[in-house]
């Protein structure tokens, strides 16, 4: 492997970027026509325009990708996070055009992509998941059918589904036609397949999900959990590691459990399996496994020390895993707020537009993962994602502290951001307690109109 | 909030208006999610952005992949400078991954220089050609 495409745009671009840099390895970067004076596009060794603004005719666009791949002369595509990262029909065709992929087999993306498979493959190897419906809900009295058999509320989610769309919580007989209805067709809309499963809704719940990498050979770890329990409306805000809530004991049945999920699939490259956690109880339940890098892997990276983008690609280029399972050690705390170009005030409206001004934080335990400059644009026609900062501590009130410090050192103009939203998670005493749920913004901090 | 089917197309005609791709919008409990598709083919830079000189302009790639002046099997050139082609006709092919997607002349144009060799890769708007409008009233 030596010429890397960099099959994305934005932070994850930079991210990517850097490490093939790491590691010796060009890095051509695509861009859509508006993207033309990105700072990845300068970043990289190579600039390669793809297609116009809209993502389906660029990032979106397979074709438009492998030529531009076999055009330039890479061996690999790396996908980032989004886009195509978790189309498995893109992972072969690369396959098919003699380059390799940056992620697991096309036929490991498919299983994991079909929500309802994964987690009967889940529940047939004994790794717990959420009492519901073993096939799928062809009708709405099939739908009935599991309501009575899991009682309400009732969690109605896509089989192709991912993002929370098509997903619907129904609360009793009366919104269940409703949301029968409405979930199929947003899962039509969004993921052609309209395919619905049924889970027991659990309440006052946590995301908590491990990172795992896997060689060629065989070889798989874990790298300890993060907690991504601060959301609005399934849309991760704010992520830490390790949990506030998850014990050592926990941590090793939680690393098991993806473990052999990992195993039974022969899994390879990076990839995170989700769970919801019952804090009290601490009872765990798979919910999806996600076959890409995630956004949120930068706190794992802080407190391992394992940069897991270099590890794709070293992994992808069929090298064993560069760490053994005896040898993660989770030091510290971490943190990583999201900060959009968003209007919280306004419903987090999408803000596009130029960024004027632009200073980031910095300082010690800090890192920022970034796509903006000053006069960097905000494109409307992708997401709104400005920056992550990241912070370590020696502990979680250290990282808490370092974290509030360095959103003060933050100073944007031009567009409205999250920074704000992010300090009031942040001042909150059931944030700083470790006692929220993933429904806990929008019950405590979002000030419904 | 109660909607009418009047508002509902009224809404939609704003929304037609306006240069947008997609469109959420959320009031109260009502979430409208609205995505455009492109009229016409999709993906195909504006060919005519004219030179200040002689209205000659470029023509650019319409697509990401290999520059191809010929048909992939027989190897027959289309274009060299100086010809004539009718608006419509193909002028060169752009291979994307085995797939050939014809460059046709947006008009009756002559040729007036092809700026990239058989065979290179191209990005998508890369200028491939100038050409000179010939107008109507010629053939």
């Amino acid at each position: 492997m030596k010429r890397v495409l960099v099959a994305n745009r934005g932070e994850i671009a930079v991210r990517v970027i850097r490490a093939c840099r790491h590691l010796g390895l060009e890095a051509v970067c695509v861009y859509s026509e508006p993207d033309r004076d990105s700072l990845p596009v300068k970043q990289a060794d190579r600039g390669v325009c793809i297609g116009p603004a809209p993502a389906r005719e660029s990032y979106l666009n397979a074709s438009a990708l492998i030529a531009a791949a076999l055009g330039v002369g890479a061996d690999a595509v790396h996908p980032g996070y989004g886009f195509l990262a978790e189309n498995a029909e893109f992972a072969q065709a690369c396959v098919e055009a003699g380059l390799t992929f940056v992620g697991p087999r096309a036929e490991t993306i498919a299983l994991m992509g079909d929500k309802l498979r994964a987690r009967e493959l889940a529940a047939s190897i004994g790794v717990p998941v959420v009492p519901g419906s073993r096939g799928a809900l062809r009708s709405l009295g099939e739908a009935d059918e599991a309501a009575r058999r899991f009682g309400y509320p009732l969690l109605l989610k896509a089989a192709a589904g991912g993002g929370g769309r098509g997903m619907r919580v129904v609360r009793s007989d009366r919104e269940l036609a409703d949301g029968f209805l409405g979930a199929r067709a947003e899962a039509e809309a969004a993921f052609g397949d309209g395919t619905l499963y049924a889970e027991r809704f659990l309440e006052r719940v946590r995301h908590v999900e491990v990172q795992v990498l896997a060689d060629s050979l065989g070889q798989a770890v874990g790298l300890g959990e993060r907690d991504c329990s601060v959301q609005r409306r399934h849309q991760k805000l704010l992520e830490e590691a390790p949990s506030p809530v998850v014990t050592p004991e926990l941590r090793r049945s939680l690393s098991e459990a993806a473990l052999a999920l990992v195993r039974a699939i022969g899994y390879e490259n990076a990839g995170t399996v989700e769970f919801v956690l019952e804090p009290e109880s601490g009872r765990f339940y798979f919910i999806e496994m996600n076959t890409r890098i995630q956004v949120e892997h930068p706190v794992t990276e802080m407190v391992t020390g394992v940069d897991l983008l270099v590890e794709q690609l070293r992994i992808a280029a069929g090298a064993p895993l560069g760490i053994g399972t005896d040898e993660v050690r989770i030091v510290g705390h971490a943190l990583e707020c999201r900060i959009n170009a968003e209007a919280p005030e306004e419903g987090f409206r999408p803000s596009p537009g130029t960024v004027t001004e632009w200073v980031a934080p910095s300082g010690e335990g800090v890192r920022v993962d970034t796509h903006i400059v000053p006069g960097a644009v905000v494109q409307p026609f992708y997401d709104s994602l400005l920056a992550k900062v990241v912070v370590s501590g020696p502990d979680r009130a250290g990282a808490i502290a370092r974290m509030r410090r360095a959103l003060h050192g933050m100073h944007v103009a031009g567009v409205p951001t999250t920074v704000a939203f992010h300090r009031a998670i942040l001042d909150h005493p059931d944030f700083q307690q470790g006692r929220i749920h993933t429904r806990w913004v929008e019950e405590e901090l979002v000030v419904r109109p | 909030m109660e909607l009418s089917w009047d508002d509902v197309r009224q809404v939609l005609a704003a929304i037609d208006a306006a240069p947008l791709e997609e469109l959420e919008l959320e009031i109260g409990d009502l979430r409208l999610v609205v995505r455009k598709r492109a009229p016409g083919p999709v993906g195909v830079p504006d060919p005519r952005s004219r030179s200040p000189v002689g209205g000659e302009f470029e023509l650019k790639a319409p697509a990401v992949g290999v520059f191809r002046r010929g048909a992939l099997q027989d190897a027959i050139l289309f274009v060299e400078p100086g010809a004539v082609v009718q608006a419509g006709e193909t002028l060169a092919l752009i291979e994307v991954v085995r797939e050939a997607h014809p460059v046709r002349a947006p008009e009756t144009v002559e040729v007036v220089a092809v700026l990239v060799a058989d065979g290179d890769f191209v990005e998508y708007g890369q200028p491939l050609m100038i050409l000179r409008p010939l107008g109507s009233s010629r053939p």
